[in-house]
């Protein structure tokens, strides 16, 4: 799988390169272009996964649905373009950060090199998955498992929307004795 | 229960999944209920709605009850939750807890002119239905689920009273950092879920039992991270040192009878939560584990000790006593024993009585304007409102870990699990840094009932250095009858140079003395007569740790 | 070659096929449409290019091609050229799982299967145009942003919260088709059709309108172009583009409208097939093109026809009318879907629902229309209650001198 391995490394690339880029730059327009990015390249990821609906899914919702709500608010409040400005209050943040990072970093180096994913793991987590999807298909796959063993978490998600719904109303919506 | 023979893509649920899921159900219903009937709620007059609530919540306690006498539990929905004893427990714990701060509620939402009256008692149910799902998760992913719900009712409660900007804050603040910690904990499920191929808490046990753990190869590696990262996102939510720094903020901010509930159900839904993932399912890990939470568990006792002893006003005293005592929690967990575990369900029930009425006193003495809760407050309480001053004593003792009351039951089977459990170190510090409590908490006794009030409860000064501000702002514009946002003092601070503000503190509400009465009874029950609670925690006790 | 070496090639050509296509069709579509706006308001429209002014769109192009390209001081360069290229790339790629034809039209072996008409075959063939064009937003506000413009800002402003509110009505309305085919597929959508012998506009009649609406508003269409609105905002975000980059936005809007209407075609007139009659040889390419260049002519129509509606009766109609409308159609499809019904079943509810709302509008535009004869409009006729708060409608007597405006009138902060 050559070619396989030439795209994950264009698109961990690109990924990787498109995260750093969200923390970097100074506008905060090209931070949410480099995001935009960064979910693309994981629906791309995805892909090379052969999860196509999951993919999809990915650009409706986050790049196509989230991002332009951020992209709305941004430009905005920021019509001169204006990047962040001001000395660094918290310099010393940086350090930390920097070395928090590298720790985990080197976690997952190590994890990595040391083929961290036991195959027992990978047949836990993949037995009846292929199986299911050779069934149903891909999507169809999906579905089934979101609407029977995944359905509680699904519907418990409800509850979650409706406290959205209701934190929505509760900060924006002010009344006129207020 | 690991259901091999079972795929995803087929199971149904049945009658028996919601059976087990009955208290939660009602809580739901409850919750959409009371959000109907504020419909019909005329404003001003929303009072009743916590009745609606308290009903509901009643009828939960009676079917958690019911669950436990049935005596049978077991997972529910494909592995996703289970009504096992600890679950039970802690559900009983949350409704306690969410029942006496609906009590505390129409008073205080009436007082601080909560327009929101009705989303109020709603996010309050459904917060309380978050913390009871993440206690009876048996699935990493229904564990993060109840801890959104939990979290979001709980941030949007906290930046409820739109008038006051340090609500605001609260809530902002809560928000960022929580759902930072949020990703922690997330990051870490993922990366667990890659190490073993499981979400399930009984799956990831049978795998980590029956694989040979190494640090340097395999799937050792990635767990360990895994856990770190969970470690962080669980800690962060018991507001633990080194992720302690939201606490007094949110705590302080928040409308009072939101802190109340939330100091108390957070703790609970979390500690399960932790002890369901690190003393169940990881379990095997302890020589991994136990050391990051052994210097927790040693810093948050001595730190948050420490912070609590330095602060003049009682609430963010409490703010920083909750993190003591998810200090003395956390050597529970780091123990590992069933023992400890027994100890800890106990610690978290009596907690909750004790905690839940000192909060209720501040609230009863908390004015309009958030303000009136710092010790010179509670100066002369003796004699201007007794039964509030020995309620308040009571609690402040019980915190203490006074004998004859619940914080002493609590604290000594936590201790007393931690020695036999070979940390003795853990129970000596514990002992010392709770030495530190004795003294803040008894500043409190002592300010009630032996120092005198200054001339006037709040003096009122246009100098812009003074730091009562937002007070006279917010106070000003009370007094027109309504509410208005608090602003800088510079405008209207001149102008009320002179005002000096009423002495005279609105009256207890009923269902205030109710809810305190509650918890004062619950304070003294469970430190006499602890026998009862004790057996039931070692039953739960039981059904989680081996 | 393997089959796998022949798919790349046959999707490489058919993609290269396909964007020639829209082009062509883009400026033809310019062509077709200035001169039935013309017939609309009885004007001949261009003609002089070419015989019927079949040449107009060749000298636009070159017209276009040799404009100066103009960029404001203070654009911000990258976006500024990035917002252009993105809207026709977004509008080209949607269109690429739009089947002009069946699977086997070319055959039944796997090379003919190869060259089947369309770009590729997902599983997932609808989401993945609802994905795509969910993503033409970023041309419209990135522009409107680089242009460093308040009046390009504001109408990228607007045509974000548009298609963020009409996004959710698009997926809602679609629902209902997924329902009864039971697959994302639209090829195998098409199929399901045939096989069950009916086109899904007569099952889903209200889903069909209001899938048309929120599409119209998605595109940015007239009575739906507040993003580009020239008397308010002076066209909004394509003030300070010019020349070529000019038309590739027009370009992208005219390709959407084309992916559009071959959806709608797709899921609600049943794509290529007629009856029978798609079994000849190129035969199934005439019906597609028919009932496309169909919606194409209502699109001109409606534009022809509606004047541009405010922006909060926009946002208004969006989440009040059509979002709970689409909840409504979901709804009553699943019943009828999970209890067995007939197809007709969920057409007449369908139906019954227009005919109940259109009532409703009926009445509400009669009770506004009692309008005063006067000229001045009298405070019972409702019409404040639709403006914003921000619009007072005042009785002018020009006999008295103006008076200062209510608000300033207001009790000042009373302390005690």
């Amino acid at each position: 799988m050559v070619a396989g391995d030439i795209a994950f490394l264009v698109l961990a690339t690109v990924a990787v390169a498109s995260a750093f880029g969200v923390v970097t730059f100074r506008n905060p327009i090209y931070s949410m272009l480099s995001l935009i990015l960064n979910l693309l390249s994981l629906a791309f990821f995805f892909l090379t996964l052969e999860s196509i609906f999951v993919a999809t899914i990915q650009v409706l919702i986050y790049a196509g649905a989230v991002m332009v709500l951020f992209l709305f608010v941004v430009t905005m409040l920021t019509p001169k373009g204006g990047g962040i400005s001001g000395p660094d209050r918290l310099r010393w943040q940086w350090t930390a950060g920097i070395g928090l990072a590298i720790i985990l970093a080197g976690g997952l180096i190590i994890s990595l090199l040391n083929g961290s994913i036991a195959d027992g793991a990978k047949v836990a987590g993949m037995n009846g998955l292929s199986a299911a999807v050779a069934r149903y298909g891909n999507a169809q796959a999906f579905g089934e498992a979101l609407f029977h063993g995944f359905s509680f978490p699904f519907e418990v998600t409800g509850v979650l929307l409706v406290i959205a719904v209701l934190g929505a109303v509760v900060l924006s919506r002010r009344f006129a004795h207020e | 229960m690991i259901f091999a023979d079972i795929s995803p893509f087929t199971y149904t649920p049945g009658a028996t999944d919601w059976l087990r899921i009955l208290p939660e159900l009602i809580l739901l219903g409850t919750g959409l209920l009371t959000l109907m009937a504020d419909l019909v709620a005329a404003p001003g007059r929303k009072g009743w709605l916590a009745l609606v609530g308290l009903a509901g919540v009643i009828g939960a306690l009676v079917a958690t009850v019911m669950l436990w006498a049935g005596g049978t539990y077991g997972d529910a929905f494909y592995g996703m939750v289970n009504d096992d004893r600890v679950a039970l427990f802690a559900s009983v714990v949350i409704l306690f807890a969410v029942g006496v701060g609906l009590l505390f509620s129409p008073g205080y939402v009436e007082r601080q002119g909560i327009v929101h009256a009705g989303e109020y008692y709603t996010l309050m149910i459904l917060a309380a239905l978050g913390m009871m799902l993440m206690s009876s998760a048996s699935n990493l992913m229904m564990l993060f689920v109840g801890l959104e719900i939990l979290s979001l009712a709980l941030y949007i409660l906290s930046a409820i009273v739109t008038t006051r900007r340090r609500s605001q804050e609260a809530g902002m603040k809560y928000f960022i950092l929580s759902s930072f910690a949020s990703a922690f904990l997330l990051y870490g499920m993922a990366l667990t879920y890659g190490a073993t191929g499981k979400t399930s808490l009984a799956g990831i046990r049978a795998f980590v039992t029956t694989h040979a753990f190494t640090m340097g190869s395999g799937f050792g590696p990635l767990l360990v991270v895994a856990l770190g990262l969970m470690a962080v996102g669980f800690c962060f939510k018991v507001s633990a040192i080194p992720f302690q720094a939201w606490t007094p903020d949110v705590y302080v901010g928040a409308p009072t009878s939101v802190t109340a509930f939330m100091s108390v159900g957070t703790k609970v839904a979390a500690f399960v939560g932790l002890a369901r993932v690190f003393l169940f399912a990881l379990s095997p890990l302890r020589p991994t584990w136990e050391p990051v939470l052994w210097v927790v568990a040693v810093l948050t006792m001595i730190g948050g000790n420490l912070l609590a002893a330095t602060q003049r006003d009682v609430k963010r005293m409490l703010a920083y006593s909750s993190v003591a005592n998810a200090g003395y929690m956390m050597v529970a967990v780091a123990t590992h024993t069933q023992a400890s575990f027994q100890g800890l369900l106990i610690y978290l029930a009596t907690y909750a009585a004790m905690n839940l009425g000192a909060f209720g006193v501040v609230l009863a003495l908390e004015r309009r304007d958030g303000q009136g809760t710092t010790l010179d407050d509670f100066a002369g309480l003796g004699r201007r409102n007794p039964a509030l001053a020995a309620l308040m004593a009571l609690f402040m003792f019980a915190l203490a870990g006074t004998p004859a009351t619940a914080g002493f039951i609590g604290k000594w089977y936590v201790f007393y699990a931690a020695m036999r459990g070979a940390h003795v170190e853990l129970a000596i510090i514990g002992l010392l840094a709770s030495l530190v409590g004795v003294y803040y908490y008894l500043r409190v006794v002592w300010a009630i009932y032996f120092t005198e009030p200054a001339t006037a409860p709040l003096l009122v000064t246009a100098d812009e250095s003074a730091p009562v501000h937002e007070p006279i702002a917010s106070a000003s514009a009370t007094a027109t009858g309504g509410v208005a946002l608090a602003e800088p003092a510079t405008a209207t601070g001149i102008a009320m140079a002179t005002r000096v503000l009423p002495a005279e503190r609105a009256p207890v509400h009923l269902a205030t003395w109710l809810g305190l009465a509650l918890a004062g009874v619950l304070t003294l029950v469970l430190g006499i007569v602890p026998m009862l609670m004790v057996d039931w925690a070692l039953a739960a006790a039981q059904t989680l740790v081996k | 070659m393997s089959d796998f070496a022949w798919g790349v090639v046959a999707a490489l050509v058919k993609s290269i096929i396909i964007i020639v296509a829209l082009l062509t069709a883009f400026a033809y579509m310019t062509l077709i449409e200035r001169r039935v706006l013309a017939r609309f308001q009885r004007r001949v429209g261009p003609n002089r290019a070419g015989p019927l002014g079949l040449l107009q769109p060749v000298a636009d192009a070159l017209k276009m091609a040799f404009k100066e390209q103009f960029m404001p001081g203070r654009a911000f360069r990258f976006t500024f050229l990035l917002a252009p290229a993105l809207s026709v790339f977004v509008a080209l790629t949607a269109f690429a799982v739009i089947p002009l034809g069946d699977r086997t039209t070319w055959g039944t072996s796997p090379i003919a299967r190869a060259w089947a008409p369309f770009v590729s075959d997902i599983n997932v063939g609808i989401l993945y145009t609802l994905a795509i064009s969910s993503l033409a937003v970023y041309g419209i506000v990135l522009a409107g942003w680089s242009s460093g413009n308040h009046y390009s800002l504001l109408g990228a402003l607007r045509s974000a919260a548009q298609m963020v509110s009409y996004e959710v009505s698009i997926g809602l309305s679609v629902a209902g088709v997924l329902m009864f085919a039971g697959t994302l597929n639209m090829v195998d959508i098409v199929h399901a059709q045939v096989h069950q012998g009916i086109w899904y506009i007569l099952a889903q009649p209200l889903g069909f309108i209001l899938y048309g609406i929120a599409a119209i508003a998605e595109v940015n269409r007239a009575p739906f172009d507040l993003p580009e609105a020239e008397q308010e905002l002076v066209a909004g975000y394509l003030t300070e583009f010019s020349g070529l980059r000019w038309s590739l936005f027009q370009m992208a809007e005219y390709i959407n409208m084309i992916t559009t209407s071959s959806v709608l075609a797709t899921l609600f007139l049943g794509g290529w097939t007629l009856g029978a009659l798609h079994g000849i040889l190129g035969a199934p390419f005439i019906w597609y093109g028919i009932k496309v260049a169909f919606f194409l002519f209502i699109f001109i129509w409606l534009r022809a026809t509606l004047p541009r509606i405010r922006y909060d009766q926009l946002m208004r109609f969006g989440w009040q009318v059509l979002l709970p409308l689409s909840v409504l159609n979901a709804l009553c499809t699943a019943a009828v879907v999970a209890f067995d019904l007939q197809w007709w079943v969920s057409g007449l509810i369908g139906l019954f629902i227009i005919l109940v709302v259109s009532i409703i509008y009926y009445l509400r535009l009669r009770a506004h229309r009692q309008v005063d004869k006067s000229g001045i409009v009298p405070k019972s006729t409702g019409l404040d209650q639709v403006l914003p708060a921000s619009v007072r409608l005042v009785n002018i007597d020009p006999s008295q001198p103006p008076t200062s405006p209510t608000h300033a009138t207001e009790p000042a902060a009373t302390t005690p």
